[in-house]
């Protein structure tokens, strides 16, 4: 990879690496810290890495800082505590896509990504397997899972409203 | 349960949980799914495979077959306990066409089913495109200039010699080069009009000899153009411009605003004995050589340096000397002077005597009390 085409990575992919942090992590400061880090990564690498493989890089990159950094911090929030919380402090939802970004806070961390991966960027199961370190099988199950998980959340929150 | 990847170390956690019933299906296929990728573990719960847990919900769908990848694609084992799964991957386009026909023809059948088709189609999520980087320009790489391996050892390479030079140009001139300097110059200064000039003796010889022939060639071809004929004095200009102009090279005075030497130098005279002797010799040479003296100033001879040594003089009589090799520095000298020379304001002088002839007698360097004797004869 060249330097212009690592120069177009940023400007294809930067906002979509921040997106996809920043959803899971919830703070803009690590946030972007985590994709300064990543790019840097990558520019380490830009004489190994394909143009191509450019994107898949960053989010693993990506997602494995941010696992190190959730580990470390050692977040501690599960995901019935979160359940309860979104339901009884933000009971007035009434825009299905806030709706649906807060079930989507709900997930644990790995189903919400796999989601996010797929939905945000279009990925196959193949490749949210090679940036998740998991097979196949393993990310559609969660993806199937995180679904319903979000239906039954949604779902809930109609009988609710 | 807080959820985690089952591995090689906790998977034990994830059977007693399955055995308790605390699992979803989702849990227990994955860690059926564990037991697939480790079968030297699944050798040893056989019976835990011959167990099954009760669906207590609705969540009960069939997502131990979600883990085959192509399972039952065509929709064929859809049914009101498993609809969900086939409704998921109608979702997520993992359906054939057959599969995805048997789907919608599913809930024709049981209408009661749509509703969570639709609520399904709801969680496809949608990125925030209004969340943008804000520091994307300070995540591109400007272009720098690489510069080879050999490039950068050249570069060090011609320092290093740069430096040596420079080292070199620092050392105090030696003896010869100052020999060259105030004699050798002027030698060959004088030398090198004499020898253009036999050198243009002898090129205008053979131009004679030539012009010879080419009048010669001249009377035969009387043909040829004006133009030939005009270039040929032309050409005589110039060369006539091309003569060297006689005169000597501009020599840059050499003045040292030292302070003069104290008597507690003195020492270090005696250790400068030979260099000063050397080089106020040399300076001696040169002036008796010349034929510029003025005679009769009270019997003694009066060297007119300052006509000849006009480059190196100031002030009337002093003469910068390089001390070679020693000092590194230079010493102040007073010449002419009644035929005596003088080191400027110090204790310490620096005599020539001057013989009837013009010639140098005893040179001696010393004050009051001590003298050392330079020379007795002539150069």
């Amino acid at each position: 990879m060249t330097r212009a085409e690592y120069n177009k990575c940023v400007d294809h992919y930067a906002d979509g690496v921040y997106r996809f942090i920043l959803k899971n992590i919830k703070d803009t400061e690590r946030a972007r810290d985590i994709v300064q880090d990543s790019f840097s990564k990558m520019w380490e690498k830009v004489g190994d890495i394909n143009t191509e493989k450019a994107k898949s890089y960053l989010f693993t990159t990506a997602y494995h800082t941010m696992i190190d950094e959730i580990r470390h911090e050692k977040a501690k929030t599960s995901f019935n505590e979160n359940i309860y919380d979104n339901l009884t402090v933000n009971h007035s939802w009434n825009d299905l896509k806030e709706v649906l970004q807060k079930a989507l806070d709900t997930l644990p961390l790995l189903q919400k990504t796999v989601i996010m991966l797929r939905d945000y960027e279009g990925y196959s199961y193949e490749e949210i397997g090679n940036i998740t370190n998991l097979s196949d099988s393993q990310v559609k199950v969660y993806i199937y899972r995180g679904r319903v998980a979000l239906k039954n959340f949604i779902g809930s929150m109609d009988k609710v409203i | 349960m807080e959820i985690k990847k089952i591995n090689i170390h906790n998977y034990e956690e994830y059977i007693i949980n399955y055995l308790d019933g605390n699992m979803t299906p989702v849990e227990v296929a994955e860690l059926f799914l564990f037991f697939e990728n480790h079968p030297e573990i699944d050798e040893n719960i056989h019976d835990l495979r011959m167990m099954k847990v009760k669906a207590d919900n609705e969540n009960a769908f069939g997502f131990n077959n979600a883990l085959k990848i192509d399972h039952d694609a065509d929709g064929l084992e859809i049914s009101p306990e498993n609809y969900i799964y086939y409704f998921t991957a109608y979702l997520e386009g993992d359906l054939s066409e057959k599969g995805n026909e048997s789907v919608e023809h599913f809930i024709q059948k049981h209408p009661e089913t749509k509703n969570e088709l639709e609520l399904l189609k709801q969680t496809k999520v949608q990125p925030p495109l209004n969340v943008i980087f804000p520091q994307k320009s300070g995540l591109k790489r400007k272009s720098t200039l690489i510069m080879p391996a050999r490039i950068q050892w050249a570069a060090i390479a011609a320092t290093l010699l740069i430096l040596f030079s420079v080292y070199l140009r620092l050392k105090p001139e030696s003896e010869e080069s100052l020999i060259k300097t105030i004699i050798g110059d002027e030698m060959t200064i004088t030398e090198t009009p004499v020898k253009q000039q036999e050198k243009e003796q002898q090129k205008e010889e053979k131009t004679n000899t030539t012009n010879h022939i080419s009048k010669d060639q001249l009377e035969v071809k009387t043909n040829l153009p004006e133009k030939t004929k005009n270039s040929q004095p032309k050409s005589q200009e110039s060369r006539e411009e091309v003569k060297p102009i006689r005169r000597l090279p501009a020599h840059k005075p050499t003045i040292n605003h030292a302070q003069p030497f104290e008597a507690k130098k003195r020492d270090e005279y005696t250790s400068l004995y030979e260099d000063i002797r050397l080089s106020q010799e040399l300076m001696l040479a040169y002036a008796e050589n010349q034929e510029q003296f003025t005679n009769d100033y009270e019997g003694l001879q009066l060297i007119n340096l300052g006509r000849r040594f006009n480059h190196y003089v100031r002030s009337g009589a002093q003469v910068a000397n390089q001390v070679s090799g020693s000092m590194g520095g230079w010493l102040l000298a007073d010449l002419s002077i009644k035929g005596f020379n003088l080191l400027t304001n110090n204790e310490l002088k620096l005599v020539r005597e001057v013989n009837p002839d013009g010639s140098t007698g005893n040179v001696s360097i010393g004050d009051d009390e001590a003298s050392y004797l330079l020379r007795k004869s002539a150069l």
